[in-house]
């Protein structure tokens, strides 16, 4: 059951975690939905509703690709790695964000 | 970017497995949550339970899932094709009619569209139609009308040549010559083909295919057609150069001309000469041709037709009594000026009939339409009432009726090329030379047929589905069969009883023109034609024949046929009756100038010709030997002119003056039929061939039994007088007959297979209609037979809306069908155009029909049982 103070993932921001997650290693959904849970120290939880469009999403983009692989408990997959085009466009997407993260924050700032 | 269209298109195309892989991710990640969550120290269940529920609805993921691996607008297109082709399944016997229905009108419209293109629209299948043209000058004089009024003196044609030569590139002539006999080693054939000036294949831009062509208007050379060389030389390609005997006169075969070229008029040419081959001289104001002109480069048609008619006024006319008012550029044309009139009455008028047979198909296809419309009424409220978008159902609708009039299109195309092969096939009248007609579809019938097509399907396919289809979301939903289907049925009679109405239509035309067959079949001829064989034989120029070596030889085959086994009498007649042509003029009584004469046709005939054509002599005696040159000039008139001239009187040693000169009357013959089998009574005056020489006779042989053997042998008779003279023409004098209602039979054939087709079409509608009624009334029937109706109140509740439908529809269609008879009684022969039969038996006709496409709903609806229906629904 999701944790009534986990926070909903920001729509657009989704994109950049789960490129985050797969830049590190090739990844299942199910499995990038707990990373993310875990690395937000349970602060962000991943509607699935939005997962798996959003995979599907990058991976029309281009971004990442999928193939079916076994997991460590010998389980069929369908695991999502990063193409060179997505590492370039993460690598994009981070800076854009934190730009965008940085002015939020200095605007908050400057009116707190 | 590569990788990702690859997963679209993946994801788009391969939906079955796109949609397996999905559900197994899916349920893995489901699996994973669960084991989560055991670990955590849920039971099983409880595991699940969460797992699933923190998912949130599975379905509503597996739709945008679904939605996300849409190709934009790919996509939702082939999605439509593929729920036409589910709707097109879903009811194949349904989907079935409508596209066979569809095929049937557009048949039958596509059929007659290519007969008016290869007749009226298409041009002569020669290189640059758009360069040439022809001269055709408005005259009024002496030599103003009828065929010879068309040509032009071939000395003229050369002024026009000289005068316009910035606008002209070339001047051509050439006239029309039935009758060339072409000597071959073993039989001499009588061939149509045309004298042409020496340029003629160089206006036209035809190279023969092999050989040359001639050039000049005295060489001794001639050029054949691919037909003429493929049948008679065996393709020989040593045929050219080969000496041959044309007319008597040794000719060189110098060309072939190029496969599918057959000249530059409407009549198929198998044999081309230039003018001197004939003794006919490029100065003499007597030779005459149909002009032929090739534009000049840079020159527009427009420009080239000022020129022409400003040429037309200068040039000096050389006829007698003769002005040139004006003249313009025509087109070469299939069927030539004169002829386009009469040819457009008919083909409008048969085109009219298809149009109705394509308006019935449309009804009948609206009617099912609706019916699918309704059916799926509340198939569609749900969709919109889910969400659908209004343009998503219209999708839908359209990408159907597109499967169902495609097929429909194609299968019409199929069958006017059926249609065409049977044109292609018909026999024409004997006396009509092949004719240059190709009917095969081209691109225009092809375009015409896609047209038609197009039209029924939105006009009578799409928009009534739409309509059918329009949304009353609420009474749809709760309970759309009832509501829905009362507006649905009312359309459906409406279309129905158009049917009805144009069935009825159809079948009246139809039944009058085959009444009108009846009546010229049925005609009292005045002679009998069956059993008589006619072939012409020319003894005129180029033979060398005079008046009497002429008659001689007429004298010598005579004698000789009647020798032939089989042959009852034998006779030489200037025509044959009946076979369309004429000569002839006024005639009145000597001895009563001031009285009105009448008009008569003239024709000289030897003394067995009564006998042969078995024509009644009334009074007094036909003609004898005796009637030569040396006796009194006589003639034998027909009881028309007696009755006109003489009125109550007998015509016996009185004398007739005028067209036939000063004779006096011997006999008279009951009136008859000479022109056309469809004439109004007219005057005929025969005169004896002994007192007459024409060098071109028909020789007429009654022979009943033997009229091939006949023919045959009359040819190696001809033979044996003068191996140059060809017996050309030969035909059966009933055939003649016969061929003298071709465009009866032929609208007869065509209309009467319209109507059948409307009537079925019609009776498919009626029982349709009635079928889905008692279908949606099973229950209602089921609570009155519960109630106590008998079997027969319910077989007449039934019937009974079957009969209104039938009985509203035959009366419009009886109106229609007498508006229409009146409007076109001009095709009709011997009967009113509102004959009482043909109005008598139609609608009789179409009751047992309706009555038949009705019975088996009534019955149907009479054995429902009270049970079974209260369960149905």
């Amino acid at each position: 059951m999701a944790d009534p103070t986990a926070n909903d993932v920001l729509r657009g921001t989704l994109d950049l975690l789960i490129l985050k997650t797969l830049s590190l290693e090739p990844m299942h959904g199910w499995g990038i939905s707990q990373r993310i849970q875990e690395r937000s120290r349970g602060i962000l939880d991943v509607n699935q509703g939005s997962l798996y469009p959003a995979l599907q999403r990058l991976e029309h983009r281009g971004w990442i690709v999928s193939d079916w692989g076994t997991t460590e408990n010998n389980r069929r997959a369908k695991y999502y790695r990063l193409t060179a085009e997505g590492r370039r466009g993460f690598v994009n997407e981070t800076e854009s964000w934190q730009r965008y993260a940085g002015a939020v924050g200095w605007i908050l700032e400057a009116t707190s | 970017m590569l990788a990702g269209i690859g997963a679209r298109l993946r994801d788009a195309l391969g939906r079955a497995s796109a949609d397996r892989e999905m559900d197994e991710e899916l349920r893995f990640h489901i699996e994973m949550e669960t084991e989560k969550n055991v670990r955590s120290g849920m039971t099983p269940e409880e595991a699940r339970r969460h797992a699933l529920v923190s998912f949130g609805g599975m379905e509503r993921h597996r739709g945008r899932l679904r939605e996300g691996r849409q190709v934009p607008f790919v996509e939702p297109l082939w999605h439509d094709v593929r729920f036409g082709v589910r709707a097109v399944r879903r009811t194949p016997g349904l989907s079935a009619v409508a596209a066979l229905t569809v095929a049937l009108g557009v048949g039958a419209t596509t059929t007659v569209f290519s007969a008016v293109n290869a007749t009226l629209l298409r041009p002569l299948p020669l290189p640059e139609p758009e360069r040439l043209g022809s001269i055709q000058e408005r005259r009024s004089g002496a030599v103003s009308n009828g065929v010879e009024g068309m040509l032009i003196a071939y000395p003229r044609l050369l002024e026009y040549r000289d005068a316009g030569a910035d606008v002209f590139a070339s001047v051509a002539g050439h006239r029309l010559e039935d009758g060339f006999s072409l000597r071959l080693p073993d039989v001499t054939i009588s061939v149509n083909g045309a004298l042409t000036s020496g340029n003629y294949f160089e206006t036209l831009g035809i190279r023969p295919e092999l050989g040359r062509a001639y050039t000049s208007d005295d060489a001794r050379e001639i050029v054949i057609s691919h037909t003429l060389w493929a049948s008679r030389f065996g393709a020989d390609p040593s045929a050219v150069g080969r000496t041959v005997v044309l007319d008597g006169r040794s000719v060189t075969l110098v060309g072939v001309a190029p496969r599918g070229f057959a000249g530059a008029s409407f009549v198929a040419d198998q044999l081309w000469a230039p003018v001197g081959l004939r003794g006919l001289d490029a100065s003499s104001w007597s030779l005459r041709m149909v002009p032929l002109v090739r534009l000049a480069p840079g020159v527009r048609r427009g420009q080239a037709a000022a020129a022409v008619d400003a040429l037309a006024r200068r040039i000096v006319p050389e006829e007698q009594e003769t002005t040139v008012h004006s003249a313009r550029l025509a087109h070469l044309e299939v069927v030539p000026d004169d002829g386009r009139g009469v040819a457009m009455g008919f083909f409008g008028m048969l085109l009219g009939t298809a149009v109705l047979v394509l308006l019935i198909a449309a009804a009948n296809i609206a009617a099912i339409m609706v019916a699918r419309g309704v059916a799926r009424h509340r198939e569609t409220a749900v969709r919109m009432a889910m969400g659908a978008s209004r343009a998503r159902v219209a999708r839908h609708l359209l990408a159907e009726s597109l499967l169902i009039f495609g097929a429909g299109g194609a299968g019409g195309v199929g069958l006017a090329y059926l249609g065409c092969a049977w044109l292609t096939g018909l026999e024409l009248p004997p006396q009509v030379p092949p004719l240059l007609l190709g009917f095969t579809p081209d691109g225009r019938v092809l375009s015409f047929a896609v047209a038609a097509t197009a039209l029924v399907g939105l006009g009578f396919g799409l928009l009534p589905a739409l309509g059918a289809s329009r949304p009353d979301l609420v009474p749809a939903l709760k309970d759309g069969a009832t509501r829905s289907g009362s507006r649905g049925a009312r359309v459906r009679d409406v279309f129905v009883g158009a049917q009805v109405a144009l069935a009825v239509t159809l079948l009246l035309t139809a039944a009058l023109f085959s009444r009108s067959l009846q009546a010229g079949l049925s005609a009292d001829l005045g002679f009998d034609p069956t059993g008589v064989v006619a072939a012409s034989i020319n003894l005129g120029a180029p033979h060398e024949y005079d008046r009497e070596t002429g008659r001689a030889f007429q004298h010598a085959l005579l004698t000789r046929v009647r020798a032939l086994p089989g042959v009852e009498a034998a006779a030489l007649s200037g025509y044959v009756l009946l076979g369309g042509s004429r000569s002839g003029g006024h005639v009145r009584a000597e001895d009563a100038p001031n009285e009105q004469g009448i008009n008569a046709s003239t024709t000289a005939v030897t003394p067995e010709y009564f006998r042969t054509l078995r024509i009644e002599i009334l009074e007094g005696r036909g003609f004898t030997d005796a009637d030569d040159e040396s006796a009194p000039a006589v003639a034998v008139i027909n009881r028309t002119v007696a009755d006109r001239l003489w009125p109550g009187q007998s015509p016996l040693g009185r004398r007739i003056t005028g067209a036939a000169g000063n004779v006096e009357v011997v006999g008279v013959t009951g009136p008859g039929k000479y022109v056309f089998v469809t004439e109004e009574p007219s005057g005929f005056v025969f005169l004896p061939q002994l007192q007459r020489y024409r060098s071109r006779m028909f020789l007429h042989v009654r022979a009943p039994g033997a009229e091939a053997a006949t023919i045959r042998d009359v040819r190696a008779a001809v033979r044996a007088l003068d191996p140059d003279v060809a017996v050309s023409a030969p035909m059966l004098v009933s055939g003649v007959v016969g061929a003298g209602l071709f465009p009866h039979r032929f609208a007869t054939q065509l209309v009467g297979t319209f109507g059948m087709v409307g009537l079925l079409l019609a009776a498919m509608g009626l029982y349709g209609v009635l079928a889905y009624q008692v279908a949606r009334r099973t229950r209602e029937l089921g609570v009155r037979r519960a109630l106590g109706a008998t079997a027969a109140r319910v077989v007449r509740s039934v019937l009974g809306r079957g009969i209104i439908v039938a009985v509203l529809g035959c009366g419009l269609g009886m109106v229609a069908g007498g508006a229409l008879a009146i409007a076109i009684r001009s095709f009709f022969y011997g009967i009113r155009p509102l004959d009482p039969v043909t109005f008598g038996a139609v609608p009789i006709l179409l009751f047992a029909v309706a009555l038949a496409a009705s019975w088996i709903p009534a019955r149907r609806a009479a054995s429902v049982e009270p049970s079974v229906a209260l369960r149905s629904e």
